[in-house]
């Protein structure tokens, strides 16, 4: 930040010094990385929720969108630094013992943020997932959650006509970037258009309304009667003529938040329009699809599904097919990494790795592991589907 | 393999790996917020003691008691840290609560070992091949003749002595006991050595943690604590001595009491998962005791139990134990278990017996 200026580097450099003698004191006197670590069973009988290495946030209320999406509104810690519209979070909960991870949106703007310190997630619940329904049923106001700082690079640009494209719980970080957005006057040149399944399950009524009065121009789509997105609505919203129109995308930019099919299809209908792929931003609701590639066979053509292992320390990557069944020990050593690994049957933990996510199948006890960010022994684990690893 | 006589019959060694393997999937399906309150807990307990007992150690000068009783409890939390809280962290137990500070990878512990060093050589070479001589360096750890598998050099008759030693210094024995096997210091350099990492990283991860655990015994606390700096040091040289002493018996008595047979390495080649269970039950030997008792033994007095199933909670072993019993009672193997007394005797009758050469080298002269 200001390795450059060379004016701050002394009190920096004095912190950091007091910060690595006070980590090693701490590892010396009691063989943590830190004396917070060192002392956290302590703060816990007086603060159950505290964590030495997690920054905590208070459940203030939660409320149902639709039968399947939420609004938890949060009052983060004061250490928690803001956001930018359109950003997410890693949000934790211990969940029998077990501490889970899981990614969401903020889908309440900044200077909303900045007046009354809460920030709300909106989240869709999967039917069969271990954190989203636990927190619909279990959590409750009062309760503690842990929080990441922000992070993600979806955000807007400084073009003036946007153009947002939202499937579903997609819409979460597009409405934070809008209700930041009320008083300027680039809303009203921007559109909406917004995929819903039908209008009974339709979310944040009130906010379109609202945004429609300052400028906004929404369009609703409901996909059980319009259908997914397609050329023709984009034309009809935009009000665009057959031929692709370059001039009506001047100083235009597109967002799109929705699930994988959706964004793919947006992008080559707004290409067809005539607006180019380095103006189009998206966000991906998980980590983004592998292209299906298709195997000639003397059958005829069988898809086949690719997965993915990304070895982030390494910054090397490998792809295969979803057939193959090999332990993502053996995938690394293939790629010419060398894991630390003993027994290989699972019993030394020797070749503990963390996964940052992914879905992997344990060998040993037979099971499919969680998505979020978890140690696993990479012997016992193969990829179900694409995988991060810290290695 | 000779030690599966009893179970030739694969179908009937593959139901017995089938009942095990139940088990521990059924004990695997209890883990959750019980299992995580409970290391919590212990984790808690240690901490107060330590802290208790550093402060307790000042106030020798009031009565000489309270230094017996600072001693007693460092003793104590130092055990604790060991056995019930860092052996079962670092076999990656509790690796499931995704919790930085309870975890396999991260865990060090207050012992001059290098706990990185000791998982290497412990988790992988004891628990994946317990007892096969020259290959479980544990079995003797290359001091002594446990058994006929090594011929008698004359140095075995005094190995008694160097037992009495070995349980004086055991925190040492667990800190070069990996640089002993890649003769990083002596001797030639291991031919096949499989070291992830180097030798002079070795080395230096070695030096750092004896560095840091002496500084912290021996030079910060009785610094710290000036006007009394020799009895806080006495002191905490005689905490570690318990430890050592506790450690280092209650280890012994799980792996050489008089019945735990030992393995060659020609018997475990193409082993099945059935036939590792069975050398596992045959290479370990039980205590018996109370629930304290087996938590200061860091559960263990479970050995066999822990062998079998090493990354499950040990807080789990003694309900385990039950069933692994009636199932080894089912395909007729021996299940070595008894008093603490009882096991303790044994080890030291067959430190006694094997310092003495076979009648056969004797009659070889």
């Amino acid at each position: 930040m200001s390795a450059l200026n060379h004016s701050s580097n002394a009190p920096e450099n004095t912190t950091n010094a007091l910060r690595a003698f006070t980590g090693l004191l701490a590892r010396t006197l009691t063989n943590k990385e830190s004396f917070g670590a060192y002392l956290e069973p302590f703060i816990q009988l007086a603060k159950p929720d505290w964590r030495y290495n997690q920054m905590s946030a208070r459940v203030i209320s939660k409320r149902n969108e639709n039968h399947k999406i939420y609004t938890l509104t949060l009052k983060p810690s004061s250490r928690w630094q803001g956001f930018q519209a359109g950003q997410f979070v890693m949000l934790s909960v211990e969940i029998n013992g077990r501490m889970l991870t899981r990614t969401f949106s903020i889908s309440s703007a900044p200077r909303e943020f900045e007046r009354t310190g809460l920030i709300q997630v909106s989240i869709c619940e999967l039917p069969n997932g271990e954190v989203t329904p636990w927190l619909k049923s279990e959590l409750r106001p009062g309760d503690s959650v842990y929080l990441s700082q922000a992070m993600g690079e979806f955000c807007l640009h400084a073009l003036d006509k946007k153009i947002f494209i939202a499937g579903g719980s997609g819409i979460t970080p597009i409405r934070s970037m809008l209700r930041q957005a009320r008083n300027q006057p680039w809303l009203k040149d921007a559109h909406l258009l917004f995929y819903q399944d039908t209008p009974e399950e339709a979310i944040f009524a009130e906010d379109f309304a609202e945004l429609k009065q300052a400028g906004l121009t929404v369009h609703l789509f409901y996909s059980k009667q319009d259908g997914f997105i397609s050329l023709e609505h984009l034309r009809k919203a935009l009000k665009l003529s057959e031929t692709p129109d370059k001039t009506f995308f001047q100083r235009s930019e597109a967002y799109i938040c929705g699930p994988a099919p959706m964004i793919a299809s947006s992008r080559e209908i707004l290409q067809q329009a005539g607006l180019e792929d380095t103006f189009i931003h998206y966000e991906y609701f998980g980590r983004a699809p592998l292209p299906v590639r298709t195997n000639e066979t003397e059958s005829g053509t069988t898809k086949d599904e690719f997965i993915q292992v990304d070895y982030l320390t390494s910054g090397k990557q490998v792809q295969f097919s979803g057939a193959n069944s090999k332990s993502l020990l053996e995938l690394a050593e293939e790629q010419g990494l060398k894991p630390v690994s003993g027994c290989r049957m699972g019993i030394c933990h020797q070749c503990i790795c963390k996964k940052k996510t992914g879905r992997v199948f344990n060998t040993k006890t037979q099971t499919i592991s969680d998505s979020g960010p978890e140690d696993i022994q990479l012997c016992l684990s193969v990829p179900v589907g694409s995988v991060e690893l810290e290695l | 393999m000779q030690y599966t006589d009893k179970l030739k019959d694969p179908e009937k060694l593959n139901a017995f790996a089938g009942k095990l393997n139940t088990l521990r999937d059924e004990t695997l399906a209890k883990l959750g917020a019980e299992d995580a309150r409970y290391i919590r807990k212990l984790i808690l307990i240690q901490r107060s003691s330590e802290i208790a007992a550093r402060i307790l150690m000042v106030m020798g000068f009031i009565s000489p008691l309270l230094w017996v009783l600072a001693v007693l409890l460092l003793g104590f939390a130092k055990i604790l840290d060991n056995m019930e809280i860092g052996h079962n962290v670092m076999h990656g137990q509790y690796d499931w609560m995704n919790d930085p500070n309870i975890n396999s990878k991260n865990f060090e512990w207050d012992i001059l070992g290098d706990a990185g060093s000791w998982r290497r050589y412990h988790n992988y070479e004891h628990h994946t091949y317990t007892n096969v001589i020259g290959k479980d360096r544990d079995f003797g750890y290359g001091i002594f003749r446990l058994s006929d598998d090594l011929a008698w050099r004359p140095r075995n008759r005094w190995q008694i002595l160097h037992y009495l030693g070995l349980s004086t210094f055991f925190e040492w024995g667990i800190a070069y006991h990996e640089l002993a096997a890649e003769r990083v210091f002596f001797g030639k350099p291991k031919a096949n050595s499989e070291l992830p990492i180097s030798k002079s990283q070795l080395r230096k991860d070695f030096f750092r943690k004896i560095r840091r655990q002496l500084f912290k015994d021996y030079v910060f606390y009785p610094l710290l604590c000036w006007p009394v700096a020799a009895q806080v040091l006495l002191g905490n040289f005689l905490a570690n001595l318990i430890r050592n002493l506790w450690t280092s018996t209650v280890i012994f008595c799980g792996h050489f009491t008089e019945e735990v047979h030992t393995f060659t390495q020609e018997e475990i080649k193409n082993e099945s998962k059935g036939q590792w269970y069975y050398r596992q039950i045959l290479g370990s030997s039980n205590l018996e005791g109370s629930k304290w008792f087996h938590i200061m033994t860091g559960h263990l007095s479970c050995q066999i139990e822990h062998h079998l199933f090493p990354d499950i909670p040990a807080r789990h072993y003694p309900e385990m134990a039950k069933e692994v019993q009636a199932i080894c009672r089912e395909y007729d193997i021996p299940y070595n278990t008894g008093s603490f007394f009882k096991q303790y005797k044994t080890v030291l009758q067959r430190i006694l017996k094997y310092s003495a050469p076979t009648e056969a080298e004797v009659a070889m002269g």
